[in-house]
């Protein structure tokens, strides 16, 4: 029986290396490219036809479009449509990691802090530049709340950066987090199956319940991490 | 007459929206004055349909009105459960990513300035503070997130142009 931490090794699949860095190919980056792939062919299958009566598969690539656009209108309003199409390819990269993570055998990208932090920290980046290219020095008003006394600004200052930069941490730690927990719970509990004979019953039938759940967390982490983006975005955009 | 919106680019009917009332667009972006999206007429069938469709939307915008006066908004029911779920999650992770970043820096300053513990304990507890403001912030809605006050179901305030 494997360990309960194996499932997250990452594998090489085809040894590159440039310039002293190892750019391996690994089972990592295989889904990622199966997720990015699966994507572009669900999107662009789907509304292939683009029938005025939506049939199945269109209706369910309308439902993702416009959760993530009224996601996008209900947190940054009409100034973030000029997102959409980031911000949509975000949601659907992450939901499609996490949830092509709960395929037995599947592995979730999303499960790696790197990934993760790579992903924030392109957020992160890119709203700073939109703040200040939007905002220009004014933007730095953002490290102080409107409306409190300038004696306090020697201890709010310092508590506002760090708040501020701790947002691609939390984006990251949230996200990673949850896959990497709900995976190893379902290994070990897995485990237990076979271990306790005829009471393995119970095990299975808290497994079962927990794959449910983690189906569950794998749609609203994808949610979460994408409505925070939102929300980076109105900050940058509207300035509280 | 239903309407849909196009994209601009790919001529193509991206949403077809007849049953939400007087509200002929497309329910994302109500309202754009963007240039990408222009909407269309599309008349979809002869006068006698028409004049059948536009009864049935009448009468969809009649129950869809009672249930609004029954239930609240309509949007308003089955999203709230999943976003305070998702406000839990979040509170949770703010935290620690605050005072991991006062960390960071407090201990990158003290490399710097050669002070070793002194800026790290300082900035960690600065990191602390963060993190309960940020997480207040957050169960309060002060940062124009879906908060525990929207969750809860407070009137929500529309886009804050």
């Amino acid at each position: 029986m494997a360990g309960p931490l194996e499932q997250f090794e990452i594998k090489p699949l085809a040894e590159i290396s440039a310039g002293g860095f190892d750019i391996s190919f690994t089972n990592s980056a295989l889904w990622m490219v199966i997720a990015a792939v699966l994507v572009t062919a669900f999107m662009t299958l789907s509304m292939r036809r683009g029938a005025l009566v939506p049939g199945r598969w269109q209706g369910a690539a309308e439902v993702m479009y416009e959760f993530v656009a009224n996601m996008l209108k209900d947190n940054v309003g009409s100034a973030g449509r000029k997102y959409f199409p980031f911000v949509f390819t975000l949601f659907m990269f992450v939901l499609f990691g996490n949830l092509l993570g709960m395929i037995p055998h599947g592995f979730a990208f999303t499960s790696h802090i790197i990934v993760t932090f790579a992903m924030a920290l392109v957020i992160f980046i890119g709203v700073t530049i939109i703040g200040f290219a939007r905002h220009g020095t004014h933007y730095f008003r953002m490290f102080f709340p409107e409306g409190a006394p300038i004696a306090t600004a020697i201890i709010l200052i310092p508590i506002e950066i760090i708040s501020y930069f701790s947002r691609p941490f939390s984006l990251a730690i949230r996200l990673f987090a949850n896959m990497t927990v709900g995976h190893i719970m379902l290994k070990v509990i897995g485990g237990f199956v076979g271990l306790i004979g005829i009471f393995g019953v119970l095990p299975f039938a808290m497994l079962t319940g927990i794959t449910v759940l983690e189906f569950g967390i794998a749609a609203l982490q994808a949610y979460v991490y994408t409505i925070l983006t939102c929300i980076y975005l109105h900050d940058a955009i509207h300035m509280h | 007459m239903l309407i849909g919106v196009f994209d601009a680019r790919n001529i193509r009917v991206l949403r077809l929206d007849s049953l939400w009332g007087a509200k002929y667009v497309a329910r994302a972006f109500p309202c754009v004055a963007g240039k990408a999206v222009t909407a269309g007429f599309v008349t979809v069938s002869e006068d006698k349909d028409r004049a059948s469709l536009a009864e049935l939307d009448r009468k969809l915008a009649a129950v869809a009105g009672r249930r609004e006066e029954k239930h609240g908004p309509v949007s308003g029911g089955r999203k709230s459960s999943s976003a305070g779920m998702a406000l839990g999650m979040r509170i949770s992770a703010e935290m620690i990513a605050s005072t991991v970043v006062g960390l960071l820096i407090g201990w990158g300053l003290d490399r710097f300035f050669n002070t070793m513990p002194l800026l790290l304990v300082l900035f960690v507890i600065l990191g602390a503070g963060a993190g309960g403001l940020n997480a207040y912030r957050a169960a309060k809605g002060y940062d124009s997130a879906i908060g525990l006050g929207r969750a809860m179901g407070k009137p929500k305030q529309g886009d804050k142009e």
